[in-house]
């Protein structure tokens, strides 16, 4: 168990490409961090930096207190699960969970004690003389965990270990993971793209855009708060709403001016937005901080009526697809709404739960 | 209408095919039914299609008498080596090839495509003078050093689509596991070559095991004849014994025949692989 340090850190492939730029981030002893972000972000880059199956081109990485720079991937103490599992087809179960151990020269008592824990542990005690080709996914992925597991490393690293998982059985595996952080107590980084295993799993979440660390924060936070238009629009889903719209001064009340609406902006936040009055900005609304009219007492003015283009039932929820003037925005409300494709609805923005971002820097006004 | 189908199925397909396997499996049953027969017997009018009566005396006086068995031997040690030679060096260029990124890399397999494009008759004469100038004449190190060098560029090439189709990443849960890169090499990637390994063994063991220019040219003692040059030196002026000439015909068969029967499958596999990604 050991914290991971990341010092100004960089990664420059052959061709310019800057993969990861300046990165700075301590990852502290037992936490689960997951880095996110689109595909080429330099999340799993970052990852296979911190094995050692990349060089550094610049800065540091600390693992413990050692910095690893030049220290090769088997003397680093971590385990790693890929994200296509690679197991050794050649072995059986048993044989890739304990080869690890193997090649360090466990005594053989220890070799099968740790073994069988770790497949007790995954519920795979029964297919320890298969081979890989055997197994389902899910199986596959369990003995890619075992392998990890058995080495008892001080950093564990998963690089999308998910993505090859159907729907069903990843949501099964993401509680499982979550499990054993719990169980084993060591530091995990985790790397995928989907935002949800990130807001699910994570005990911090790290958002890349273009090798560059875009915020770091616990999953609410990242939510509530995003620093800037990438975050906001990356974390959730539905995505949150973006509409371009100028801040203007309405009688001695600050409001976004969208043309066909206005939107109000609350008193206590008027001093952070003074300074953009009369400036394009960007108004940001999460979907379900779109109300229906009926549901809320609020003066008729904060009342916008938009036209419902499509509805989506997913259940408990209905996802409204509405549109007014050049504006579109979606609205998440509960699924007896008697929205109807095609007909006019009356929606609040709940201006509480609204953000502002600059236009030119994208960063977060409010 | 589907016995109409049936006969016109048998018209186009199973009997070009049947006369095609007929053209090429008489030989081998010539050679055969030669080799059985007293000598007597082979050229007599009207033709026996069947050995009787049946002797396996030219099979004993081939091995014994004209020395088949050393013959056997020699080509035995020179293929194996060659193959052990071939297979090395074919693992290693193709997983150089496969893995990692060096300068000239593209002009490297071009060359070795290259390679392949120049008959061997062509490099006869200088090779001649190179192995004289070694003294390696007569000596059976230079046909390993030739196949070896012959053999090497098209089995390299093949390894090569082997390796690709090993996922880089096994190797790098390997390095994790504890390995350092040639322990990942012996470990994991050896292993699940084997297929493969098998396959370019096979098609160099067979190459080599034929070969006849080479082999007749730098080997000019008799007792260091390899089976090629062999039979060649069974055909004399004036007199052919078709037994014997039958009956080492079909020793030389023997290894090649138990080979291809045994790694068929990998065979395909080895043509077949890099070609499709799966």
């Amino acid at each position: 168990m050991a914290k991971v340090v990341f010092e100004h850190v960089y990664k420059r492939f052959s061709g310019g490409v800057v993969a990861v730029n300046d990165m700075n981030l301590e990852i502290k002893d037992k936490e689960f961090v997951v880095f996110v972000g689109p595909s080429g972000c330099g999340k799993t880059t970052s990852l296979r930096m911190v094995a050692g199956l990349e060089e550094i081109s610049e800065g540091n990485i600390y693992i413990g207190e050692t910095c690893v720079n030049n220290v090769a991937p088997k003397d680093r103490d971590i385990a790693m699960v890929f994200q296509n599992y690679a197991l050794y087809p050649h072995m059986d179960v048993y044989n890739n969970m304990a080869f690890g151990l193997k090649l360090r020269k466990f005594p053989k008592s220890e070799i099968d004690r740790r073994v069988k824990e770790a497949a007790k542990i995954l519920g795979i005690e029964n297919l320890l003389d298969r081979k890989p080709k055997a197994l389902s996914g899910g199986q596959r992925q369990r003995v890619a965990l075992g392998r990890a597991i058995v080495r008892e490393p001080k950093v564990f690293l998963m690089d999308e270990p998910l993505s090859n998982l159907d729907a069903k059985l990843r949501v099964q595996t993401r509680a499982e993971i979550s499990k054993l952080h719990n169980r084993l107590q060591t530091t995990i980084i985790y790397v995928t793209h989907d935002q949800v295993e990130a807001m699910t799993m994570g005990d911090r979440i790290v958002v890349m855009r273009d090798g560059i660390i875009q915020q770091v924060g616990a999953p609410l936070e990242i939510y509530d708060h995003p620093n800037n238009v990438f975050v906001a629009g990356f974390i959730g889903t539905p995505p949150m709403n973006f509409l371009d719209g100028v801040v203007k001064d309405d009688n001695g009340k600050l409001v976004v001016d969208f043309e066909a609406f206005k939107v109000r902006i609350p008193e206590g936040k008027f001093k952070n937005v003074r300074q953009y009055l009369n400036k394009p900005v960007i108004f940001g609304i999460r979907p379900e901080s779109i109300l229906e009219a009926e549901t809320v007492r609020v003066a008729e003015e904060d009342v916008v009526v938009a036209t419902v283009d499509v509805t989506e039932l997913m259940g408990s929820e209905i996802y409204l697809y509405m549109s007014l003037g050049n504006h579109s925005f979606i609205a998440r409300v509960d699924s007896h709404s008697k929205a109807k494709d095609g007909e006019q609805h009356r929606v609040v923005f709940d201006i509480n739960k609204m953000h502002l971002f600059d236009k030119e820097t994208e960063k977060a006004i409010l | 209408m589907k016995i109409e189908q049936r006969l016109r199925r048998c018209l186009s397909l199973h009997l070009p095919l049947s006369i095609i396997l007929i053209f090429v499996l008489f030989p081998f049953y010539w050679t055969l039914n030669t080799s059985l027969k007293f000598e007597r017997d082979i050229m007599k009018v009207p033709l026996k299609y069947l050995p009787n009566p049946m002797t396996f005396q030219n099979f004993i006086e081939t091995w014994n008498n004209i020395g088949f068995g050393r013959y056997f031997r020699n080509s035995l040690i020179v293929a194996l080596i060659a193959v052990f030679f071939i297979v090395t060096f074919a693992v290693l260029v193709g997983y150089a090839l496969t893995r990692f990124r060096f300068k000239g890399k593209q002009l490297m397999m071009f060359l070795l495509l290259c390679t392949q494009f120049v008959p061997g008759v062509m490099l006869l004469i200088p090779l001649f003078i190179i192995f004289k100038k070694l003294g390696l004449i007569s000596n059976l190190g230079s046909l390993v050093i030739a196949y070896t060098t012959f053999q090497l560029p098209f089995n390299a090439i093949l390894m090569r689509g082997f390796i690709q189709n090993v996922p880089y990443d096994i190797e790098e849960a390997a390095m994790m596991d504890g390995c350092n890169r040639l322990q990942a090499i012996f470990h994991v990637v050896l292993p699940i070559l084997l297929p493969g390994i098998i396959a370019t063994a096979a098609f160099a063991f067979i190459s080599c095991w034929n070969e006849f220019i080479f082999a007749l040219m730098f080997i000019s003692r008799s007792d260091l004849y390899t089976i090629p040059v062999a039979l060649h030196s069974m055909q004399g002026e004036y007199d052919i014994n078709y037994g014997y000439l039958a009956a080492g015909s079909i020793i030389a068969m023997i290894p090649p025949f138990l080979m291809f029967a045994y790694v068929q499958k990998y065979l395909v596999q080895g043509l077949s692989a890099g070609s499709v990604k799966g």
